[in-house]
């Protein structure tokens, strides 16, 4: 292998070492583990389609007239956004690998090879990652989705035609992703002020994430669910790069998409060949200029907010890695913005207790995530008898986050009552046995249930909120069944509450149970 | 009173550190020294709390550690080897993060960092994000953390790692200083020439095992060489050092 080609290697393998600029080991998942993940989706969307064209179902239902072409493009639709959503969401996590970091020059400056070539070669993994991931993402639906479109047909060449049509559009659509978030990049390492590039980027990122996830969500409720384009396709929507590369599957106006694409890796070249030089330039500089940039932002904690400074301590150290830590403002971002989709056109009386809902939920979940856990060091050491508990402290952080939001509505005092004890029940049952300090526990995520997880978070939304906001409207009809049902959330408030676990021990390693115990006879 | 009674320590059944004893006091500053491998880190675990020992036991001022912990952690400063801290703080508020773990109040924090950050020169970079900071100013944070609480007991793994010459100078005399404040000072290093200057005591570690525990003068009395560096040497060293660079040189110019 040539120089080049080992470098182009070398950066393949970094984009799934797992490890951050600070060089701690965040979560790392196989590649084989990665590419079975992706590709489930599209997979899975296509044997659910199954339903929808098979012609046998179809003279059962009495479907005489059914066009399976016309009825294709939803689908296609669903396709392209899958695809776009994935591509972005892999560069988007991989933002910071975009270009070549502070490791890598220490590593390659010192090497007889030009920078260009160094860039060049971290462009090329990059494109090779997001076609192995395109192709991937993809793959299945390529042969099933035409398959089933065409299975009235019944011949090849209709086959063909709609799966080279199908492919086009989606690869298109994932390229267009690639280029058009390496172009935003670019764009922003050119103007932005090197000391404030990073807060930018991570604010963009935030963004591109909630979006892309708002637009994945919502398709899948309103087109997977009503089987109907979002909006019915209204003269906004025409304009979202989805509906441009749908033209390519229709064969209408496939120039429009196809420039676009070209627009974007112009662009992209253009602004990864202006800055490449700069960058590294910036690096070398960095190195020299330690200290003299990245001011933080302070804000005021005044005492009388917490019951001893060791909670003073914790719960500042928590809104910290909440606001500053990348991996935990992109996943909370990315949670919340799961919630704003499923907030569109809520009852009020429900949007209380959907917002809650998703930040208690997601807080719990990032709670576990760990913010350089080689600095928890410091924890263990001067962790001496924790006063108040790990518990009591989460309990409070999360009550702060989510109860200003219960009175942010015009809701009556009942109403709010009510949310506010709704809530401080999920508290209490998600902080169940709770004895980790947020960010601190080197806790392994079990990733083999996410699928069920995901299905599982968004069956309990579609249920859970709509009963408890129905229990809630009964309960609001009259004083007496209010004063019921505030006294039942309280009773069980305070048995959810249980012993105090004063002398439960503090947990710093976190592992799942193992689905297999060796037996230790020797 | 700092005593370790007949530590041992196994990982997975390898040993790591076997039937090692010492004892330290007030005012005096004991010297770790061992090559890589011999078990030093393992020791500053079990002295600093985060790791129990397979077999033996460490006692503070007569009491087992074990017994109360957290008691305990509140006597001891640690530097540990690694300069492992959050990135997204600063030098300040990391500072802060320390103090409040260890329930110090505000203005003591305040007055107590403002102090040492001014000494170790580190006032202008104490809002600088310590992402930005070089190994020299992680160090010195690492330095202050440690000494926040007024701590009894200092354990110091290689707190000279990535220091300038001034602040090792000044580091030098510090443990000087904390010494005559009768601090009781477990210092593990591989810097010799220091080790010899401020520590009273020294250990020898090689394999887990305990070579040589003595004063420094005596050391170098037994082994009949004029330095502490000589004296190591003599006790550890398993290949001769010159034959070894000459071999070195020999693989880089051969074709």
């Amino acid at each position: 292998m040539t120089p080049f080609g080992h470098l182009i290697f070398h950066f393949l393998k970094r984009m799934f070492s797992g490890e951050d600029e600070e060089g701690v080991e965040s979560m790392s998942l196989g590649l084989g583990v990665v590419l079975a993940f992706l590709a489930s989706p599209g997979a899975l969307a296509s044997l659910f389609l199954l339903d929808k064209y098979s012609t046998l179902l179809q003279f059962f239902r009495g479907q005489r007239h059914f066009d399976p072409y016309r009825a294709s493009i939803a689908d296609e639709y669903f396709f392209i956004v899958l695809s776009m959503t994935v591509t972005g969401l892999v560069m988007v996590l991989r933002w910071n690998r975009l270009f070549p970091d502070r490791r890598d020059f220490w590593n390659l400056a010192v090497l007889p090879i030009p920078i260009r070539q160094v860039f060049l070669a971290n462009f090329t993994a990059l494109f090779l990652l997001a076609v192995i991931f395109a192709i991937d993402v993809n793959a299945v639906s390529t042969v099933l989705f035409p398959a089933f479109v065409t299975m009235s047909d019944g011949s090849f060449a209709a086959f063909f035609r709609t799966a080279g049509a199908h492919a086009a559009a989606v690869l298109s659509a994932s390229l267009f992703s690639f280029f058009a978030i390496f172009a935003l990049v670019g764009i922003l390492m050119l103007v932005s002020p090197p000391r404030w590039f990073r807060n930018i980027s991570v604010a963009a990122r935030t963004v591109l994430v909630v979006a892309l996830l708002v637009e994945f969500v919502s398709n899948i409720f309103v087109q997977l669910l009503s089987g109907r384009l979002p909006g019915h396709a209204g003269d906004y929507a025409r304009f979202l790069p989805p509906f441009l590369f749908l033209r390519i599957y229709r064969g209408v106006g496939a120039s429009v998409p196809l420039t676009a694409l070209g627009a974007s890796i112009v662009i992209a070249v253009a602004a990864y060949s202006l800055c490449y030089r700069r960058h590294f330039l910036r690096l070398a500089e960095s190195l020299d200029t330690l200290g003299a940039g990245r001011h933080v932002t302070r804000f005021p904690s005044p005492g009388w907010l917490f019951r001893s400074q060791w909670e003073r301590g914790c719960t500042l150290f928590s809104l910290k890695v909440l606001l500053r830590n990348e991996r935990h403002v992109l996943l909370l971002g990315a949670y919340l913005g799961i919630g704003l989709v499923m907030s569109a056109g809520v009852d009020l009386l429900a949007l209380p207790l959907l917002i809650a809902f998703f930040l208690i939920s997601g807080l719990r979940f990032i709670f576990d995530i760990p913010a350089t856990v080689a600095a928890n060091w410091i924890f263990r050491v001067a962790a001496g008898v924790p006063h108040p508990t790990p518990r009591a402290i989460a309990r409070r952080f999360l009550l702060f986050a989510v109860l200003p939001w219960q009175i942010a509505f015009p809701l009556s005092w009942q109403a709010v009552t009510l949310d506010m004890l709704f809530s401080a029940l999920g508290i209490e049952l998600v902080l169940r046995g709770y004895r980790k300090i947020a960010f601190t526990c080197n806790s392994k995520p079990d990733t083999s249930q996410m699928v069920i997880r995901v299905v599982g978070l968004i069956v309990t939304i579609l249920v859970l909120i709509p009963v408890l906001t129905g229990i809630e409207r009964w309960a609001l009809q009259s004083l007496w069944r209010f004063g019921t049902l505030a006294f039942s959330l309280g009773g069980a408030l305070w048995a959810a509450r249980g012993k105090s676990d004063e002398d439960e021990p503090l947990v710093f390693e976190d592992r799942p149970a193992a689905a297999f115990e060796l037996l230790k006879l020797a | 009173m700092l005593e370790a009674r007949s530590l041992s320590k196994s990982y997975s059944s390898v040993p790591a550190l076997e039937n090692v004893s010492f004892a330290t006091g007030p005012g005096e500053v004991l010297g770790y020294l061992g090559p890589n491998g011999s078990g030093k880190s393992t020791t500053v675990k079990i002295i600093t709390g985060l790791l129990e020992p397979s077999s033996g036991k460490v006692f503070f001022n007569g009491q087992n550690i074990q017994d109360d912990l957290a008691g305990y952690k509140r006597l001891v400063g640690y530097v540990p080897e690694e300069a492992n801290l959050y990135p997204f703080l600063s030098g300040f508020e990391y500072l802060q993060l320390v103090g409040r773990l260890r329930g110090l109040s505000e203005t003591l924090i305040t007055r107590r960092a403002g102090a040492m950050l001014e000494m170790f020169s580190m006032k202008p970079h104490r809002h600088t994000a310590i992402s930005a900071y070089s190994k020299g100013m992680r160090q010195r944070i690492l330095l202050i953390a440690a000494l926040l609480h007024n701590p009894k007991l200092l354990v110091f793994d290689e707190p000279l790692s990535g220091l300038d010459v001034v602040s090792a100078m000044i580091f030098r005399k510090l443990v000087s200083g904390l010494s005559r404040e009768r601090k009781t000072i477990f210092y593990c290093s591989h810097v010799l020439e220091v080790v010899e200057k401020v520590c009273s005591h020294v250990i020898v570690l090689q394999k887990g095992k305990q070579l040589a525990y003595g004063s420094v003068e005596d050391l170098k009395r037994f082994q009949e060489m004029p330095s502490l560096e000589a004296a190591f040497s003599r006790l550890v060293q398993e290949e001769d050092a010159e034959a070894s660079a000459e071999a070195i040189i020999d693989a880089v110019i051969s074709q």
